[in-house]
Order: C-alpha cells, then sequence, then structure tokens
C-alpha cells in the first residue's frame, strides 16, 4: 500500500467497524417478510418461499430456554400447530453454534420427539435470519400471510411467566390467525415478546 | 462513595445482620440469587398504606428486570391476592441500569442487590399480627435464563390498640433508600423541562430527541440513561446522549415502527430517564424522573420540506457551513492551514501555480467531504439517529482516530514524510503538485472528525435523519466551510505572497522548521483529547493497550527516520499494522469495555447456601 494511501484506507476501515455490528432489525407488520433458505434438523431445506400461498407462523425457538421450553413441555405451540392445520409452522433456532445452549442436530432432534414437536425446526446458523426479523426472545413469533407480509410480531401469549392457566390465556398468535382466517386484520398485530435473549 | 450510597450499605449490612424474623420474611434462595418480603414496621398501624418491600439478591453476573426488560426476559410479578387484608397492591420500579447481551440486545434493571417497593392499602382487624403472603414469579438472567416461583410470607406485628406504629430501625431506612431511586414524575421537578421531537426517517425508521432543559448530569459516576417502557407501536434501540450540552440532558434515540406505515401518527412514549442531579443538593444526590407523553412526527422532514421545513433546512446547511469555518481553528486543521500556507508562498510558478495548489486542496476537502457524507448515510441507515458525534462514541472509531492523529503529530515533527508530505523537505523551488494537495484536502474531513462542534452535531444528525439529499446537502455545505480559506487563497494568490518566504536554497528555514514542529505539539493534544474520550469507554488496561500502540508507532517512525534498515522497518511496521488492526478491533467489539453486566454484588449481601428449586 502506497502511504498516500494511507488515510482514504482509513476512511473504508470506519466504514466497516460502523457496519460490523448491526442492530438486530425490526420488521414492521405490512413490511415484506425476509426471505429466507435454511435446513431443518434432517438436512432438508425450506424457503418461506415455498410456501407462497399459505400462512406461515415463525417461532424462535430454543431447547435450552426455560421459557421456550415451557411451552415445549405445555404444548402450546404444538397444539396450536394442529388447531390450524392449514397453517405452515417453522420453529427456528439462531443460537450461536459457540454458546453453551447450542444443541447439535441429533440432541435437537431428540429433545424434539420428547416434547412431541412434529413440525421443522430450521437452524439458523449464521444467525442472520434472525437478525432479518429482529427476533429477540425465545419464544418471539411471527405471522407471516399468504402474500408474504408481516402480520404479527410479538409475544405468543399474555402471561410471560405462565402463572394462568393455559385456556385463561389470551393467545395473541390463536387470536390473530383467527382473525386473519376470517379475513379481519389481526389484533393486536404487535406485543413485546418475552423469554430468554435469542443466543446470537 | 456518594453519601446516599454509604446510607444504602450500611441499611444493607444492618439488615444482613439481622434474623429473618419480624420485619422481614424468609430468604427463598436458589443458586442464582434469592428473594424476600421486608416491611418499615416492626410493630404496623392496623390501617394505612402499606410499606412493604420485596428485596431480591443475585450472584455475581446474574440481573433481574425492570417493568421494561428490554430486548429479552420479563419483569417480575407480585400477587398478593392470598392476603385479603392487603388491596391495591402493585410494585415500584426503582431507576434501572442497562446490561448487554451477545447480539446487541440489551436488557434493563437491577445486578446485585435490589428492593422493589410495594404500594398499596393494609386493612387489618387488629389482631395483634397479619400474615402478608404473595406469589412471585420472577426471571433471573445472566446470559442464560432461569424462572423462578416461590410463595413468599412476612409475620407481621402489628401495632397495639392505642399505641404507636413502631418503624424497624433497619429496614425502614433501607426501604426508603429505595423509593428515593423510583422516579418521579417529570412535571412535579421544578424547573424541568421535558420536550419530545419525533423524526421520521425513511421507511418504518425515525429518531426520538427526549430533552430535558434544566436538568443535570448527576455529579461523578455514570452519565445519565434513558429507558423508554415497553410500546406496541415501535422498538427502540440504544439511546445516544447529544454531547456537548451545556443547559439540559438531551438524548437521541432510534425507533422502528412495528406497522409498516412508520411514524405518521402521534406516539405515546413512556420515559424514564436516570442519573440527574436532585435540584438544590449539590449534585450529588441522584435523581430519576420519568412522564408519559404524546409526540406527534416533526414536520421537519414530514413532506420533502416546503415552507417552515425549508427554512429549517436552510438554518441546518448554514450551520454545517459555519461548522466547516470553524473546523480550521481545532488543533489539527490550524497545522495543515498554517503549512499549507506557508507552502503556497513557495510553490514554484508564481501566484498562478500557487492558485492552483490550494484549488486542489479546496476540491480535495469538498470531495471529501461529500464521501464522509455518503458514508454517514451509510451508517445512518443501518444505525438511525447517527450524527456528527457518533464517531465519538464507538471505542474502535475513537481508537483508530488516535492512531490518525498520533500519525499526524509524528508528521508534523518531520518523522514521517508521508502520506500528506505536508512539510515540504527540499529547497524551493517546489513546483506544483495539484495531486498531492488534492489528497491532503482529501484528509481535512477525517482529522475534523475527533471535533464535535456544537454547529455540527446540532445539524447534521437532522439532516441526515431527514433523507439522503438534505444529508449530502449538509455535508457538501460543510464540505464548502472546510474548502473556503483554500478557494480564498486560490482566488487571491497573493494572500500568502504576504508571509515570510518559509525557505531559501539550504531548504527550510529553521523558524519554519520549528513553527512545524510546534504545530506537531498542537496536534498532539487532539491524541489527548481522543484519549481521554476512550478513558471513558474502555477498560484501564485497554486504554494502556491502546496508548502502547501509539508508543509504537512512534517508535516506528523513529525507526524510520534514523535507521537504515529497511528490511527491520518493514517487519515492525507489519508488526505494528496488525497490533494497530487488533486493537481496533478489541475497542470495537466492545472486549475492553468496563464490564457493566458483571458489577460486583454489593458485599454486605451473603452468598446463600440453600439449593433452591428451579420450577418445575
Amino acid at each position: 500500500m502506497k502511504p498516500t494511501h494511507v488515510l482514504p484506507a482509513a476512511l473504508a476501515s470506519l466504514v466497516v467497524l460502523a457496519c460490523a455490528a448491526p442492530a438486530p432489525a425490526d420488521v414492521a407488520v405490512g413490511q415484506a417478510a425476509p426471505a429466507f433458505t435454511l435446513q431443518d434438523l434432517d438436512g432438508a431445506t425450506h424457503s418461506l418461499s415455498d410456501f407462497a400461498d399459505k400462512v406461515v407462523v415463525l417461532e424462535w425457538i430454543n431447547p435450552n430456554c426455560p421459557v421456550s421450553d415451557r411451552h415445549a413441555r405445555e404444548k402450546t405451540m404444538t397444539e396450536l400447530a394442529d388447531r390450524h392445520g392449514e397453517v405452515v409452522w417453522l420453529a427456528i433456532n439462531s443460537t450461536n453454534a459457540d454458546h453453551g445452549d447450542y444443541l447439535a442436530p441429533a440432541e435437537h432432534k431428540a429433545w424434539a420427539a420428547e416434547r412431541g414437536i412434529d413440525y421443522a425446526i430450521l437452524v439458523d446458523q449464521t444467525s442472520e435470519t434472525g437478525r432479518a426479523y429482529g427476533a429477540r426472545t425465545t419464544p418471539h413469533m411471527f405471522i407471516v400471510d399468504e402474500a408474504g407480509t408481516v402480520a404479527y410480531n410479538g409475544a405468543i401469549d399474555d402471561d410471560p411467566p405462565g402463572r394462568k392457566a393455559k385456556d385463561e390465556r389470551t393467545n395473541y398468535v390463536d387470536g390473530g390467525l383467527v382473525a386473519h382466517a376470517a379475513g379481519q386484520a389481526v389484533d393486536p398485530a404487535t406485543t413485546k415478546p418475552y423469554g430468554c435473549s435469542v443466543k446470537y | 462513595m456518594r453519601p446516599a450510597t454509604r446510607a444504602l450499605a450500611t441499611a444493607l449490612a444492618l439488615a444482613a445482620a439481622l434474623p429473618a424474623a419480624g420485619a422481614t420474611g424468609a430468604w427463598q434462595a436458589n443458586p442464582q440469587s434469592r428473594v424476600r418480603l421486608v416491611s418499615a414496621w416492626s410493630a404496623a398501624p392496623a390501617s394505612g398504606p402499606l410499606r412493604l418491600g420485596l428485596e431480591l439478591a443475585t450472584e455475581p453476573g446474574w440481573h433481574v428486570y425492570w417493568k421494561n426488560s428490554g430486548d429479552a426476559g420479563y419483569p417480575p410479578y407480585l400477587d398478593l391476592s392470598p392476603t385479603p387484608e392487603v388491596t391495591a397492591a402493585s410494585l415500584l420500579w426503582p431507576a434501572p441500569e442497562r446490561y448487554a447481551l451477545p447480539g446487541d440486545l440489551e436488557a434493563f434493571g437491577y445486578a446485585g442487590s435490589v428492593v422493589y417497593p410495594v404500594a398499596g392499602r393494609l386493612e387489618a382487624t387488629g389482631r395483634g399480627r397479619v400474615t402478608l403472603a404473595a406469589d412471585l414469579d420472577y426471571l433471573v438472567c445472566e446470559v442464560e435464563c432461569i424462572p423462578y416461583r416461590y410463595r413468599l410470607e412476612l409475620d407481621q406485628a402489628l401495632a397495639a390498640e392505642g399505641r404507636p406504629p413502631e418503624p424497624d430501625p433497619a429496614i425502614a431506612p433501607l426501604l426508603e433508600a429505595w423509593e428515593a431511586r423510583v422516579p418521579v414524575a417529570a412535571e412535579s421537578v421544578p424547573g424541568l423541562e421535558a420536550r419530545l421531537l419525533l423524526e421520521p426517517g425513511p421507511g418504518a425508521e425515525a429518531t426520538l430527541e427526549v430533552r430535558l432543559e434544566g436538568a443535570a448530569p448527576l455529579a461523578g459516576g455514570p452519565p445519565p440513561d434513558l429507558f423508554l417502557e415497553a410500546s406496541d407501536a415501535y422498538a427502540a434501540g440504544t439511546p445516544r446522549r447529544v454531547a456537548g450540552e451545556e443547559r439540559g440532558v438531551t438524548f437521541r434515540v432510534p425507533l422502528t415502527f412495528l406497522r409498516a406505515a412508520g411514524a405518521t401518527a402521534p406516539v405515546e412514549v413512556a420515559w424514564t430517564v436516570t442519573r440527574l442531579a436532585r435540584p438544590g443538593a449539590g449534585g450529588e444526590v441522584a435523581l430519576a424522573v420519568e412522564a408519559r407523553q404524546t409526540v406527534a412526527p416533526a414536520a421537519t422532514a414530514a413532506a420533502g420540506g416546503e415552507g417552515p421545513a425549508s427554512s429549517a433546512g436552510t438554518g441546518a446547511l448554514l450551520a454545517a457551513l459555519l461548522g466547516g469555518l470553524l473546523l480550521h481553528l481545532t488543533p489539527t486543521l490550524l497545522p495543515v492551514l498554517a503549512v499549507r500556507g506557508l507552502e503556497l508562498r513557495a510553490v514554484e510558478g508564481g501566484p498562478a501555480g500557487a492558485a492552483r495548489s490550494a484549488r486542489a486542496t479546496a476540491v480535495g476537502a469538498f470531495a471529501g467531504s461529500l464521501l464522509l457524507g455518503g458514508l454517514a448515510l451509510a451508517v445512518h441507515a443501518r444505525r438511525p439517529g447517527t450524527g456528527w458525534g457518533a464517531q465519538l462514541q464507538e471505542p474502535g472509531a475513537v481508537a483508530l482516530l488516535a492512531l490518525v492523529a498520533t500519525l499526524f503529530s509524528l508528521h508534523l515533527w518531520g518523522l514521517f514524510r508521508r502520506p500528506l508530505a505536508l512539510v515540504p523537505a527540499g529547497p524551493p523551488p517546489v513546483g506544483p503538485d495539484p495531486g498531492r494537495s488534492f489528497a491532503v484536502g482529501l484528509a481535512l474531513p477525517v482529522l475534523a472528525l475527533p471535533w464535535p462542534l456544537p454547529p455540527l452535531t446540532r445539524s447534521l444528525g437532522p439532516a441526515l435523519a431527514a433523507g439522503a439529499v438534505p444529508g449530502l446537502a449538509a455535508f457538501a455545505f460543510l464540505g464548502l466551510g472546510l474548502a473556503l480559506p483554500y478557494l480564498l487563497l486560490a482566488a487571491w494568490p497573493g494572500l500568502a505572497r504576504r508571509l515570510p518566504a518559509p525557505a531559501d536554497a539550504g531548504g527550510l528555514r529553521p523558524w519554519a522548521r520549528h513553527l512545524v514542529e510546534a504545530l506537531g505539539f498542537l496536534a498532539a493534544t487532539a491524541v489527548v483529547w481522543l484519549l481521554y474520550l476512550l478513558s471513558r469507554q474502555l477498560r484501564s488496561d485497554g486504554l494502556a493497550l491502546v496508548e502502547l500502540t501509539l508508543l509504537a508507532l512512534a517508535l516506528l517512525a523513529w525507526l524510520r527516520a534514523t535507521a537504515r534498515r529497511r528490511a527491520l522497518v518493514a517487519a515492525l511496521g507489519l508488526a505494528l499494522v496488525l497490533l494497530a488492526g487488533s486493537v481496533v478491533w478489541l475497542a470495537e467489539s466492545r472486549r475492553l469495555a468496563p464490564p457493566e453486566a458483571t458489577r460486583p454484588v454489593d458485599p454486605t449481601v451473603s452468598t446463600p447456601n440453600t439449593q433452591g428449586d428451579p420450577r418445575p
């Protein structure tokens, strides 16, 4: 590098530095859902675009997060997925492979089998998808409508500590799916997600 | 230790020394934390306001939550319905702290020890005692999170009929200390005025400005912080304090609206600002204030700017121009102007050659400012709320600027002839050299980065928020301000002729060389300023690492200037580039930052040794 190029190089490093750690982008309701292509625990590939004419529910998941695991034990998600059979349910795990919470596919599958989870669990190894959606917590829920637009972004229900009986909770995803199927607007369309932080 | 902290520590020590009876309930403990109810009364009035607290103590590194837990977690839920004598019970929320989690996530809460005051009313029938029972759910997190559920009980003695109630000598001051940390309504603070401004940005982005006029930061300790309550309308990013404010405390915080329409309608913002100085208390007593305000999107950028909006835009452009001009008085740009003036005096080809060189520098300054503007727009797209001054809040960028400023000082001291070759080395006549003059101009905006001049901090951020065209326009005017002195020299090259000739046939005259070297010391004050900034952003060992790198840079410069062994210099240069790169990377990735999330727990809180049960 010729010495005269030092300052432009410094300027360029500033660009790199400033862009190196973007905060998670929050995907807004009404915006196009960010596209993704991820592998499930069996290595099969799933793309959001595969389900272009369907409603898709995205659930950020982490078996080692007690809040995510509580919902798995209580069958919050599996029962809801069964209740809305026409909806594509995808769980996404954005846990960094260096983090203690990370599970190898075999262990992850064993957990899913134990909890009776039969929907696909996608591995977001680069955490790119998690950041594109602004996924903050496990669980963090999104509803993507038939047009590929985000219709809901937030918590699964109104009971973060799980202190109410299951049928006394307001399940926002259930309410959103019912409203959407009836041609109504999803309300509330946004809530504050709760749970463990996504282990980026 | 501040008086309030000392009082709190004393109160905690007293509380820890007491058995779990009387005004305290039994601890419920788990490996990460322990929790109990505490009462300010050893003998409570049978009827009256509750003076109860929920005391939570966490192990080092673990935290529990404020009412808005931040990006993850959830706040504690306390349910007093098992106690029929208590009505209208609710938790109060002392001023929180901010904890960084991996992935640029943040949590708001408390580490070490916290007492959440419990508001409510007690209506006992006066049988001597009442059992205060409550169900608690809470989440304690490090990076991991563990939920716990307990039934907490406190056996509260009641004052006998006709006897006055007795405050507990240990718990009453403890509870009062924590009650004092609960934010007060901003409008109740005399002389304080809170103004909110919402600047819509591109798409669903916006920047919220929270300005507290008449507020002062707490003396000593960490600076004030802003916390927003959770909203269904927007997600909030990390607030940045606006630097260089004399009266008041201002924060700018990027918002992302959760509806694609963005900021079109007024939104409700519930905010808390912590670590202000309590008025009339000598600046050392902390005050937190809160308010819930509705803010409409500002007209400035709403519709592309007509009428008052465009006049506000003109103001920003003039401020940028003024800022660009004022930058020439800063320790890094003044030497450039002085040396260039002398240099132009010596340019061969007389006034015409000098004019050409000066023009090239002016064009370089303008082009460099536009490049910087493009860079700022790119950063702003990723981090709304960025303005002039944001570069000084990133430890990596500050470390890099310190390296640049050091290089510049060494250059003026004559140890590096390049990169700018600003200092004339040989005897005159110096040929006109438009390429080099252009490079000097290009460097001006970079050398200007360490200086958060108010005209620039006030104007460039809002201009960037208003979109690409106003943003670039503001940077163009900044460039114009930077170019102006050189344009003057180009228009009237005779100006430089009035300066004494800096060189003769023997080379640079001694007085000129001494002047340039003295200007090197002026430039070195920029390094001191940047290290001062870093000292507030890095741990002391991190700061030492940066300083060692600067020293190594100086060593290399000296070796280059004196030694003739090219290979040695090249190897050292490579080692230095690696060292500098890793220091900047370490600083930027906050590996050198003070460990905020693991502040030491108050030593007066002993470690619980009973194993608690996580909820099944």
